[in-house]
């Protein structure tokens, strides 16, 4: 991968977790942990069943009535495409260990309090305790996770236990067959995707518990505060169109020069944020894909704000030769403008 | 917010008083109800089921609630799997599921509150409702509203409508005195 497309991954996912981490907060605030330590979990459980059949239909083989290796086949698939090393301890069918030797959300939630800690820890435990069990087909025959150690804790690495409800042998069981990693620029993008995905699916979550008003307050207040930081971390300069493509470029979104801004061409985060919606009913989820969008708005507002003071970014939604495209305009603040939020 | 008075709440008289709010004024209703009770009343106990009692206890300090002679019973700090911290006006249930031990706690807890005019808040039947179901909190309700009249504690039970199970409000209003919203 050359030099600046790593910087591309790293940017656009540090961005999205930095983002998520930020909505928790504000989630916390809102609902209190209580309604989310009994809410949330179930959803993301959701998440890592949907996650499991995505993989199954793209090319990812494997059979969870095997033995709990098996089992853990797609969550070892992310592990690969967001680089997060890991190790098996234990490895039949009985039970498997997997050790995460990374965190990949320790820079965005390494300075949180206790309770964002734990959620996180709770919500990866409960991505995968969905995954393992995403293709099985009665719930006796399926895996329960347990997640015994955490590096936002200051443990050397997180360990998840996934143990066979039924008596499998206690005999040494094998990861399933996944296709050929895809090349480098390809995979930076489905890590991104990826993340995308979780972030999405926390706004839908959220969609299906406040009201849409309150939903946006947090999502553009969070955005802008993600894009200052993207700012604060990169230090663009020059006036706001250059700092919005360059901030558009260093999130990993594919552009061409639009007559007044940026017509962005590919967007990392789209497929992850469709496939988070879609099993949601369609008025929430089309409100969640809202959002999503006036996140980005609202992220690039947040770094061109710290550049050159307050802005407004609008996109407008236009067709290209390939598809769909997004024209980004920035506006000064106040202006009385037309386009999307 | 640090600072900030509460905002005032017309405090009824009836003794049991259902506090049915919504997600965007949940925050808000919270140190609204504790303002109010902590006003009439002498001292009492707070039920914490859906935050955790250090941060509703820093909630409610920056809201100007005098928290001289209450105290908190925190139920859902275990879940999360953080260590208790030991203080003396906090207890800790290891889970919003053991529903009896939490009124038991609760009735111990309000015979130390000094003073003949008690209070009893908690926070929240819907979180509660999460973890046990709506048949059981609805009993766990009955249960609290006649002890709490049979001890002459004044009853706060916060509701958050929006995320409340299905039929969780109609199973608990007719065990209230009165209802609010806030």
């Amino acid at each position: 991968m050359a030099p600046g497309q790593q910087v591309t991954a790293l940017e656009g996912a540090r961005t999205v977790l930095d983002l998520t981490a930020m909505l928790m907060e504000a989630a916390f605030e809102e609902l209190g942990e209580g309604t989310i330590l009994a809410s949330m979990p179930g959803y993301l459980e959701r998440f890592g069943e949907d996650n499991a059949r995505y993989l199954a239909k793209h090319g990812t083989r494997w059979d969870p009535a095997q033995g709990a290796v098996a089992a853990l086949t797609p969550m070892n698939v992310v592990s690969r495409l967001t680089g997060t090393p890991f190790t098996m301890v234990e490895a039949t069918r009985r039970q498997a260990v997997k050790r995460l030797h990374a965190c990949e959300f320790q820079e965005a939630f390494a300075d949180r309090g206790g309770f964002p800690r734990t959620m996180i820890c709770q919500l990866h435990g409960a991505a995968y305790q969905g995954s393992v069990n995403g293709l099985v087909e009665r719930p006796e025959d399926g895996y329960d996770v347990e997640v015994r150690s955490r590096i936002l804790f200051g443990d050397g690495h997180c360990d998840f236990c996934v143990r066979s409800r039924s008596e499998r042998p206690d005999t040494p069981d094998q990861e399933g067959e996944s296709p050929s990693p895809p090349p480098e620029e390809e995979l930076a993008a489905l890590n991104v995707d990826f993340y995308a995905f979780i972030l999405a699916s926390f706004v839908d979550y959220m969609e299906a518990m406040l009201p849409p008003e309150r939903v946006a307050a947090h999502v553009l207040g969070s955005a802008r505060q993600a894009g200052s930081r993207l700012q604060g971390r990169r230090g663009f300069r020059g006036d706001a169109g250059t700092v919005l493509r360059d901030v558009l470029h260093a999130t990993g979104h594919r552009f061409a020069e639009g007559a007044r801004g940026a017509l962005v061409t590919y967007c990392p985060n789209e497929r992850g944020i469709r496939d988070a919606t879609r099993r949601s009913p369609p008025e929430r989820a089309a409100e969640a894909r809202r959002q999503a969008g006036r996140m980005c708005a609202a992220i690039l507002e947040g770094a061109i704000a710290e550049a050159v003071g307050p802005v407004r970014v609008r996109r407008e939604r236009t067709e290209h030769a390939g598809g769909t495209a997004w024209h980004y305009r920035v506006e000064p603040e106040g202006a009385a403008g037309e386009g999307e939020r | 917010m640090s600072g900030m008075a509460s905002p005032d709440l017309d405090w009824p008289d009836e003794r049991m008083v259902l506090v049915v709010t919504d997600g965007a004024h949940y925050r808000e209703a919270v140190p609204r109800v504790a303002a109010a009770l902590t006003r009439r009343c002498h001292g009492g106990v707070v039920i914490a089921a859906n935050r955790p009692a250090q941060m509703l206890r820093q909630t409610l300090r920056e809201h100007g609630v005098d928290l001289s002679g209450v105290s908190f019973i925190d139920c859902i700090s275990s879940v999360a799997g953080l260590p208790p911290t030991p203080e003396r006006d906090v207890q800790y249930i290891e889970s919003p599921t053991m529903l009896e031990k939490m009124g038991l706690r609760a009735e111990r807890a309000l015979t130390g509150v000094p003073g003949t005019k008690r209070f009893l808040i908690l926070d929240s039947l819907s979180t509660l409702a999460m973890y046990n179901g709506v048949a059981a909190v609805a009993e766990f309700t009955h249960n609290v509203a006649t002890r709490m009249r049979l001890l002459d504690v004044e009853g706060a039970l916060i509701l958050v409508e929006n995320v409340a199970e299905p039929g969780l409000l109609d199973a608990v209003r007719p065990l209230f005195d009165r209802t609010i919203e806030a």
